[in-house]
């Protein structure tokens, strides 16, 4: 083993390390036991090719699609499921198949780009907060409780009705709302890393700051960054089709699941597959996010599974 | 007149996902009115998986009570008779108090309560008044000040030893016939642990009841026990009066745990300590499970078969075994 | 315990001044006024409309105009029930709405009741059937009765109310002709939007319950019941509950957030004359004093549920009481 010996330097024999430092340096093995978890979870790996199999489709499928999303053909408005048009068409005659993966294109790139946006501000914020402990800690995370009591969708609502609504606008305010949460869990578990003992006996065998930090900290804080990312990815979807529902999130003539939705909803007594095709993606996805995060959650952090 | 609780063959299996574990595998023995016996092993060597089944405290599943017998008072078998029954004796001829008292209370829940809820669920038509007063009288007598004021106070606004002591109060509230104590002074400070264990005592005596200590702590049993089963790996391997365990110890790892007791006047020698970890009870051992301990040298006799139980005297029991211990330079090298 | 009371409501009102001041600064900064968008008007007609409104002065100027109209004055609950009860019963001015002859103070009166009674029953019926879902899972866990409800709260969590609504809308109005397409009219107009307003927040409530109530199972203490012989209902109600539901306290006041930026969706999609809808209008119409008036009352809503669910918890978990 190349773990010092257990002597301190004048002989004595230093207590028993309540975990050996070498287990948590192979951060693969933490890895590839929760892929291995992972794996005898039926539910997960069905959600994970699921979603595999619908971004595919939606970033490639347009591709082979013979109409584009913006070609209209205003004798053929409002069909049903065809031979020409799978899904039918929209009020201005285009192809709702193609619109329907195109806006899974939106929704997905949006749920994944601000979902990284929330995630690089909290991670940041949540570790220095903890790292820097004392007062600066208390002030950073009161203002994180205060910002929490905030009412933060009618913000972005107001955000997105009075300044010019943009995509990039768009990332901005999601983020805004996403990244507290983040900051809170990465927050806790630095803070509750810092205090356990294999941190302590790091620190006791002479561990310098940096080894500590990215061989123990940041692998540690990993999992759980993991699972919350797949988890907020849904969450973010949600807010942006909420946003684009109320005419306030993506612009036309691009759509996304949730102006589809909206559509769809404005024609429910007629035409109910503009309503049903949407909501059938949407909804499939969100649920593989989140059986796929609860997944993870099980395989990263076998102590919070419930059962 | 039949033993308070006589225990046959006791087995107790967790079905896991990572296999079968065999907590408790054919224990048995047997115990009087009055009498206190010591369970002694190390963590996960059964002792507390052997009470916690006889009261039906196993979670169920992963846990199943495979065969085995525990009568009561002669009468009712703990491990084959109706829940109804079980939970009339749970708490009133059987009493428990568990190893940690910082979680062990309720708290949600005042401890007048907690305290008089076995009054209530045991003794019927019991007045909400007298149930009261014994609940003040039960706390008086484990030595809590002021049990007029403090029995209507949270948990959290007692100490750890004072919670045990709440424990015990409750515990011994409707005079149980038995009590359980599951490592009861394990998790307070040593000036504490003494005297829990004297109330314990204490109490035994006021009531006479019968007590069943389980304990890691050979130490604690010396002064306290009439007979003492030592545990290993689900098995006794060691049963006996507390003279046949301290002076006659026949089984290598009961001499292994005597060597590992401090005592006073061994300042500055180094301290025996057991080599080697407990084995992993999810893997079936046909053998000796002693003999696979790292450190421990055997002779093979039992490598395939298990060691059958010998009688060394009237009272005292032990299970063969042909291993050695390795000496303490030997133990002090490993480190 | 009255200390830490009249700290969080020290808090409250802070947060509420706050959220008053961003909401302000935001829609007064924006580009753009609510006369200069739609139609083109002359310049001295335009400078005269600024001038009644007192949209020439200076934003601090206007801003401080605004809180004292906003401020309360005075309490008077025998006029709760008049024409006009945020002025006669508390002095509160928000001021006129540029879209409408009305007074802001007048619609929020009218839409107000719509949305309260909409967003009580929408709790309500979140209450009522995620503690109960999550109990059962709970109590009989590992069994159908803990696949089959669990399974369907994740799906009601994947079934977001704008995808709900006109779901439950093709289903019990179009196809089944039960309800209303849309429409406040009659009580039977309250069950849809009602039920998709609180289905999500039943499914959350139903994996929260029961994840606290498996929490709680799993403690010391509970063995310890069992071992003085409690039977096993009493283990459930008397011992565990308690601890259980406490999530479900703390996440009453993210799921009133909820309610509210789910009615703006409902009350769209069941056109219903509630404050959501009004809200979501004023935002698009840059109808500022309304705009303003509403984000207030939504912020007055929540901060008093936060603050209830903290005067709860404390009641609810005794280890809190004592620390402040």
């Amino acid at each position: 083993m190349a773990f010092p010996k257990n002597l301190s330097p004048d002989g004595k024999r230093l207590p028993d390390l309540p975990i050996d430092p070498e287990q948590i340096e192979k951060g693969s093995s933490l890895w590839q036991d929760a892929w291995a978890r992972l794996r005898k979870n039926k539910l997960a790996l069905f959600s994970f090719w699921t979603l595999i199999v619908i971004a595919a489709l939606c970033f490639a499928g347009p591709v082979f699609t013979p109409y584009s999303y913006v070609e209209q053909d205003l004798e053929r408005t409002l069909q049903g499921p065809s031979w020409q048009h799978w899904f039918g068409t929209d009020d201005l005659g285009r192809d709702q198949l193609t619109r329907v993966l195109v806006g899974g294109r939106v929704s997905l790139t949006v749920g994944i780009i601000a979902t990284c946006v929330s995630l690089l501000i909290g991670v940041t914020y949540g570790a220095a907060a903890a790292y820097a402990g004392g007062k600066a800690e208390a002030v950073m995370m009161r203002s994180v409780d205060i910002l929490y009591a905030m009412p933060f969708t009618i913000f972005v609502i107001l955000l997105m009705t009075i300044f010019e609504r943009s995509l990039l606008l768009l990332f901005i305010a999601i983020g805004a709302v996403e990244w507290l949460t983040m900051a809170r869990i990465v927050h806790g578990q630095v803070k509750s890393l810092k205090e356990q003992e294999f941190i302590e006996a790091a620190v006791s065998l002479g561990y310098g700051t940096r080894r500590i930090l990215f061989r123990h900290l940041i692998p540690n804080v990993l999992g759980v960054v993991t699972v919350y990312a797949t988890l907020t990815v849904p969450s973010v979807m949600l807010l942006e089709s909420f946003l684009s529902f109320l005419g306030l999130g993506v612009q036309p003539p691009q759509p996304s699941w949730g102006s589809l939705i909206k559509l769809g909803a404005d024609n429910i007594q007629l035409y109910p597959h503009l309503l049903v095709i949407p909501a059938f993606f949407f909804s499939l996805t969100l649920f593989c996010l989140n059986f796929l995060g609860d997944g993870l959650r099980d395989a990263l952090d076998p102590k919070s599974s419930k059962d | 007149m039949p033993p308070l609780l006589e225990v046959r063959d006791l087995t107790t299996y967790f079905h896991t996902r990572n296999g079968v574990v065999r907590a408790v595998d054919g224990v048995s023995f047997s115990l009087n009115r009055g009498e206190t016996l010591g369970i002694v092993g190390e963590s996960g060597s059964g002792k507390s998986v052997t009470c916690y089944s006889m009261l039906g405290l196993i979670p169920m599943p992963p846990g199943r009570i495979e065969k085995g017998s525990a009568v009561f008072d002669g009468a009712t078998d703990l491990l084959d008779c109706p829940p109804k029954v079980l939970q009339s004796i749970r708490g009133k001829r059987i009493s428990m108090i568990f190893q940690d008292p910082m979680t062990s209370l309720n708290p949600y829940l005042r401890v007048s309560t907690q305290i008089m809820e076995p009054l209530f669920l045991h003794e019927k038509g019991i007045g909400k008044k007298e149930a009261l007063e014994r609940a003040i009288q039960s706390l008086r007598e484990v030595g809590i000040t002021e049990p007029e004021r403090r029995v209507h106070f949270y948990p959290h606004e007692f100490s750890g030893g004072m919670r045990q002591r709440v424990m015990i109060a409750m515990a011994m509230i409707t005079h149980p016939e038995l009590l359980i104590a599951d490592e009861p002074s394990t998790a307070l400070d040593v000036t504490v642990q003494a005297q829990i264990l004297e109330l314990i005592k204490e109490r035994q005596r006021a009531n006479n009841s019968a007590v069943i200590l389980i304990t890691h702590d050979l130490g604690v049993v010396a002064g306290m026990c009439d007979r003492i089963n030592v545990m290993y790996a689900g098995k006794i391997v060691e049963s006996g009066t507390a003279d046949d365990i301290f002076k006659r110890a026949a089984h290598p790892y009961t001499i292994a745990l005597k060597r590992s007791i401090p005592s006073l006047g061994t300042k500055g020698k180094p301290l025996y300590t057991i080599p080697g970890m407990p084995p992993d009870l999810s893997q079936l051992i046909p053998g000796d499970a002693f003999a696979l301990r790292k450190g421990i040298r055997s002779g093979g006799k039992y490598d395939h078969t298990p060691p059958p139980m010998v009688q060394v005297s009237d009272t005292h029991w032990v299970r063969d075994s042909d291993c050695e211990l390795p000496s303490l330079e030997e133990v002090l090298d490993e480190c | 315990m009255f200390r830490f009371i009249f700290n969080r409501i020290l808090q409250s009102v802070v947060v509420i001044f706050i959220v008053v001041t961003i909401t302000f600064f935001m829609v007064r900064l924006a580009p753009g006024d609510p006369f200069s968008s739609e139609r083109r008007i002359p310049d001295y007609i335009q400078q005269r409309i600024l001038e009644h409104y007192g949209l020439d002065r200076p934003a601090v100027e206007q801003y401080w105009r605004y809180l004292q109209g906003a401020a309360p004055k005075r309490f008077r609950p025998d006029k709760l029930f008049t024409e006009d009860p945020l002025l006669n019963a508390f002095g509160i001015d928000l001021g006129p709405s540029y879209t409408s002859a009305r007074t802001v103070n007048q619609i929020i009166a009218e839409t107000f009741p719509v949305s309260f009674e909409l967003g009580a029953w929408a709790l309500l019926i979140a209450i009522l059937f995620g503690v109960s879902a999550g109990m059962t899972a709970s109590v009989f866990r590992n069994t159908a009765l803990d696949y089959v409800p669990m399974s369907v709260a994740m799906a009601g969590i994947c079934l977001p109310t704008f995808v709900m609504g006109p779901i439950l809308a093709l289903i019990f109005g179009v196809w089944l002709g039960w309800f209303n397409v849309s429409g406040w009219f009659v009580p039977a107009d309250r069950v849809l939007p009602a039920v998709t307003l609180g289905l999500v927040y039943a499914a959350v409530i139903a994996r929260i319950t029961r994840g606290g109530m498996l929490e709680i199972l799993s403690q010391d203490f509970i063995r310890t019941a069992q071992a003085k012989g409690v039977p096993y209902g009493k283990i459930i109600f008397k011992h565990t509950l308690r601890g259980g539901l406490l999530p479900v306290v703390t996440y009453m006041g993210p799921a009133l957030a909820g309610v509210i930026s789910g009615s703006f969706v409902v009350e769209t999609i069941f056109q219903i004359p509630g404050l959501g809808r009004q809200f979501v209008q004023s935002a698009f119409n840059r109808d500022y004093f309304l705009v303003l008036g509403t984000v207030s009352v939504y912020a007055v809503l929540i901060t008093l549920a936060n603050l209830t669910v903290d005067i709860v918890q404390v009641i609810l978990n005794p280890r809190l009481r004592f620390e402040d």
